[in-house]
């Protein structure tokens, strides 16, 4: 647990400029067994509230971030797959601060022979064979001449300024300091080779069809970005490694991409020259989609054929340029090629329209044009209203070599049929998924901007609870892959893991802990803590609070709790802060009932008691033996006549003496006949979590309580609760919906209850005969329930 | 070669994750076999085949004779008991559930050696398709159960085949 702390300061502090963070743990509490208390506030782990981040997890009055505007020129070299262009950037300061220097974002730098990506790489393990298809991969890496060429850098005067490239950054030297509110122009000319994602991997890259000689190319990451600089952390300083993705700045797009003149080109904004490079029927075509019903072709697949027949080096095709404009995107990415199908659909979303379009090859078909952009406006449908609305006018999926990658207003999804145009469950519903997902993340972090490459939970973890909802609204029983609590079990009581809380390329297992388990904390707190309307009350708040803006974690949980009116600390240091795993378990269970003092009653139920105590085999055995007192009957005196339970008179007196000075409503509590259990609980994973307690009575009548995690807060190892009721408890339960990831059902019973393995059940089932298994009839000999009653007070099997 | 693979992996690293297993695992005394319970998607076990056989297999399509006929062997060659792959007298394939985009398959493995206390169990399944691939395996001895997430780095689960005091 120490070492765990030492973790979470250690990455909070990486990303946080706050002073306060050497006072993060009360001191070791020798007198509580050294454990640390899980209710402890987390406000000392946190950045201290500022002008720019209030206590209550809003942008401050003085919160600021800064702009950068770019006008990009960029031509596509078909023959070459290579990218060169000039980019003029305004940066507009808008930091207390003044600024020597400038940092730029070189991620095509990760290609790079030099790289720290693959310097820093660890050893694999060489073991097992290499697949011919990884040897290739090697082999092309090895050879890929990547990484930006940069040509100049000039001022708005053109005079060259300094610059310095430090890995996947560049650091641009200003001849004078940017003053606060003060703004700059300055030119970058670039180049560089596109990397063949489906051979080297990657964020953007090429596939090439070997069967028309054609390629689409998905282009992102590829022009020198401005860093983010920010009030929490000045420059973002974490190089483009491979886990953690990105942060920008927002700022407005102008971007000219010259193409080969037979490409069809989808990017971030709008497009403002639709009549250079789109045919009439095309024109036309786009503009009834924007109020039809359904999904309609601006390409066909029959066009999009006869366009990849072309031979692309005999023709010589000509260029055209495609202009897009993008107001307020933090990035800017693109997809082209000869091979597009390109569908549309308006969709309306408040007072405006959002054009869904998805762009894919004809070996994207039939499933394509089916999903995908149905996919885009479900999305829309379900985000927005979690959320606030889509703010963008384009929302587009491109399918190309990229699974799954997302960028402002256009998304890259892989999933296709087979050949012969026929798919499975598993590519249709991975399509679906993927789309929901990656559309989603124009919410996280594309608008609400938080530091990707810093937290990837933040952007990863929301999207994926969201897209959960998504998901289940799409059809019943949709086969979400994360979101339900019992998904995560095996993870979270697995060893060798880090905290949510820790920095992208420091995350181990970076699926489930970057994606999973905080989708699944938000759908526990939702679900089980805070219930839907808070939670979504507060969750909004939170989105629209930062939309456009830049929030931290601290932001993100402050406002959840400040939102929804709950102390959450213990949940989000239990969930995000520390490794632990919910195993909640029922030790044992006391019944007690009210003894009125009544000296019959009591006589009468002390007699039961003994008449009902089981003779022993002795007892039983000597009981037809003849007795020496009934011999002789002399022998016996007072003693033997005895009757211990005898009431006297006197006893009577008493009583009634006690109850007549008892009030009314004394004597009525005196009578009642209520049964009270108390349940020990404990804490065996160590994370805290309300009690969801189910309780079957004896008269065939149940009910579920839900005990709230503050009953932990005394003792967070075991805890007694008080059940009083006039039935008869025959059953208990803890969790019995799986709803808080506990991650042992075998001690959730009482009576214990033996739960078979997955395995055990698998062949118990198979062993059944058909009418069995209609009738659901176990064997007898199969009995592994184990569910018999046992008395009231039986420890539990823990 | 250290260098060649080095780079692959950084490549695979690049994209959004979503590869994993559930596994169950529990060494059954008395038939003296682990007893292993695998959740597999079906797009990867479809990859994995395809490469496998050099031809498309649908999941949903097939029968139970055609899943024990090709998924069988499968399992039993990337599966090893100490180190070594399993013979078809070590390999017992129970059955499958199929479920919408996964399948829980069920198999038996047999050690050779029946009297050892320990036995590591090496799960390389789906590895040579998805290399980032986690297998979160649950493993159950006696009533205690644990977790552990095999990867291609660290692929290996050790099982103790002697009872278990409470």
């Amino acid at each position: 647990m120490y070492r765990f702390i030492a973790t979470a300061i250690w990455t909070l502090a990486f990303a946080l400029t706050a002073a306060g963070l050497a006072v993060a743990q009360p001191l070791e509490n020798s007198k509580y067994g050294g454990r640390p208390d899980p209710f402890y506030p987390i406000e000392s782990w946190l950045a201290s509230p500022n002008e720019q981040r209030t206590a209550s997890g809003a942008p401050g009055p003085g919160y600021w971030q800064q702009q950068a505007d770019y006008v990009i020129e960029a031509t596509l070299d078909d023959s070459r797959q290579r990218i060169s262009g000039q980019e003029k950037i305004t940066y507009v300061n808008r930091s207390p601060h003044p600024l020597h220097y400038l940092w730029f974002q070189l991620d095509q730098n990760m290609y790079r022979t030099d790289s720290e990506s693959l310097l820093a790489s660890r050893a694999p393990n060489l073991d097992n064979r290499v697949p011919f298809s990884l040897l290739r991969s090697i082999i092309a890496r090895q050879s890929f001449p990547g990484g930006f060429e940069i040509a100049s850098i000039t001022d708005a005067q053109q005079q060259p300024l300094a610059y310095t490239v430090v890995g996947t950054m560049m650091r641009v030297d200003l001849s004078e300091p940017l003053q606060p509110e003060g703004s700059i122009e300055l030119q970058i000319a670039f180049a560089y080779n596109i990397v063949d994602a489906k051979l080297i991997g990657g964020r953007g890259g090429y596939e090439f069809f070997p069967g028309d000689g054609n390629s689409i190319y998905e282009i992102a990451q590829w022009y020198p970005r401005l860093v983010a600089y920010t009030d929490y952390a000045g420059w973002q300083h974490q190089h483009y490694v491979g886990k953690g993705e990105f942060t920008l700045e927002f700022g407005d797009f102008v971007v000219r991409l010259t193409v080969p003149d037979d490409m069809v080109v989808a990017a971030t904004g709008e497009l403002q020259n639709p009549t250079e490079v789109l045919s009439e029927v095309q024109r036309q075509r786009l503009e009834t989609a924007a109020t039809a019903a359904e999904p309609m072709f601006i390409v066909t697949p029959d066009e999009a054929k006869q366009s990849e027949k072309r031979d692309r080096f005999r023709d010589k095709p000509g260029t055209k340029t495609w202009e897009f404009h993008a107001p307020n995107v933090r990035d800017f990415a693109f997809a082209a090629s000869r091979k597009f199908i390109w569908d549309a659909v308006g969709h309306r979303l408040g007072d405006r329209t959002v054009m869904a379009m998805s762009y894919y090859p004809n070996e994207a078909e039939p499933l394509w044009s089916r999903y995908s952009t149905a996919s885009i406006v479900h999305t829309l449908d379900v985000y927005s209203r979690y959320t606030f609305d889509y703010p963008y006018p384009v929302a587009i999926s491109v399918n190309g070599p990229i699974y799954g990658m997302e960028y402002p207003m256009i998304c890259f999804n892989g999933p296709r049929p087979e050949s012969d145009g026929t798919y499975s469950k598993a590519t249709k519903y991975g399509l679906i998924s993927v789309i929901i997902h990656e559309v989603g993340h124009n919410w996280f972090p594309m608008i609400v901007n938080s530091d990707e490459r810093q937290w990837s939970w933040m952007d990863e973890g929301l999207n994926t609870f969201l897209q959960y909802l998504a998901e289940q609204e799409w059809e019943t029983d949709y086969p979400s892959r994360r979101g339900e609590p019992a998904d995560i079990v095996g993870f979270m009581r697995s060893s060798n893991q880090r905290p949510i809380m820790t920095q992208s390329e420091s995350t181990i297992q970076f699926g489930n802990n970057a994606y999973g388990k905080p989708a699944t904390a938000l759908n526990i707190l939702r679900e089980t803590i805070l219930g839907r309307e808070l939670f979504d009350f507060a969750f909004k708040e939170y989105a629209n609070r930062w939309r456009f803006k830049r929030p931290t974690p601290e932001d993100f949980f402050r406002t959840i709790s400040d939102a929804s009116g709950h102390d959450l600390d213990w949940f989000w240091r239990g969930w995000f802060f520390s490794t632990d795993h919910v195993d909640l378990a029922i030790d044992r269970v006391r019944l007690y009932q009210i003894d009125a003092g009544d000296p019959d009653e009591s006589a009468e139920a002390q007699r039961l008691e003994r008449d009902a105590k089981p003779q022993s085999i002795s007892q039983e055995r000597n009981a037809e033996l003849p007795k020496r007192v009934d011999l002789q009957p002399g022998l016996k005196d007072f003693y033997n006549d005895y009757d211990e339970f005898e009431v006297t008179e006197e006893d009577r007196k008493a009583f009634r003496k006690f109850l007549d000075g008892l009030d009314a409503d004394e004597q009525k509590l005196l009578k009642r006949k209520s049964n009270f259990y108390v349940v020990s609980f404990r804490n065996l994973g160590g994370l805290i979590s309300p009690i969801i307690l189910h309780v079957s009575y004896e008269d065939g009548s149940d009910e579920r309580l839900v005990i709230p995690a503050s009953i932990w807060n005394q003792d967070p190892r075991a805890v007694d609760k008080l059940i009083i009721t006039d039935k008869t408890i025959q059953r208990l339960e803890i969790d019995p919906q799986q709803q808080t990831a506990d991650a042992e059902a075998s001690n959730n019973h009482w009576p214990p209850k033996l739960v078979p393995s997955r395995f055990k059940l698998f062949k118990n089932e198979q062993q059944k005969n058909p009418m069995q298994k209609k009738a659901d009839v176990t064997p007898k000999d199969e009995d592994i329930g184990g569910d018999a009653q046992q008395p009231a007070d039986q420890r539990g099997n823990n | 070669m250290l260098t060649l693979l080095l780079t692959v992996l950084t490549s695979t690293w690049l994209l959004h994750p979503g590869h994993s297993t559930r596994v169950e695992v529990q060494w059954n005394g008395e038939s003296e076999r682990i007893e292993l319970a695998i959740r597999i998607d079906h797009g990867d076990l479809e990859a994995a085949l395809r490469k496998r056989l050099g031809r498309v297999v649908r999941i949903e399509a097939l029968t139970d004779q055609q899943a024990q006929q090709w998924i069988a062997p499968y399992l039993q060659d990337t599966l090893r008991l100490d180190g070594s792959k399993l013979t078809a007298e070590q390999f017992t394939w129970v059955g499958w559930e199929r479920k919408q985009i996964s399948s829980w398959i069920y198999t038996e493995l047999k050690p050779e050696q029946p009297a050892a206390t320990q036995l590591s169990l090496q799960i390389l399944t789906l590895l040579e398709v998805e290399p980032e691939l986690n297998h979160v395996v649950t493993l159950r001895q006696g009533e205690q159960q644990e977790s552990r997430v095999l990867s291609k780095e660290k692929p290996v689960i050790v099982i103790t085949t002697a009872p278990v005091t409470p």
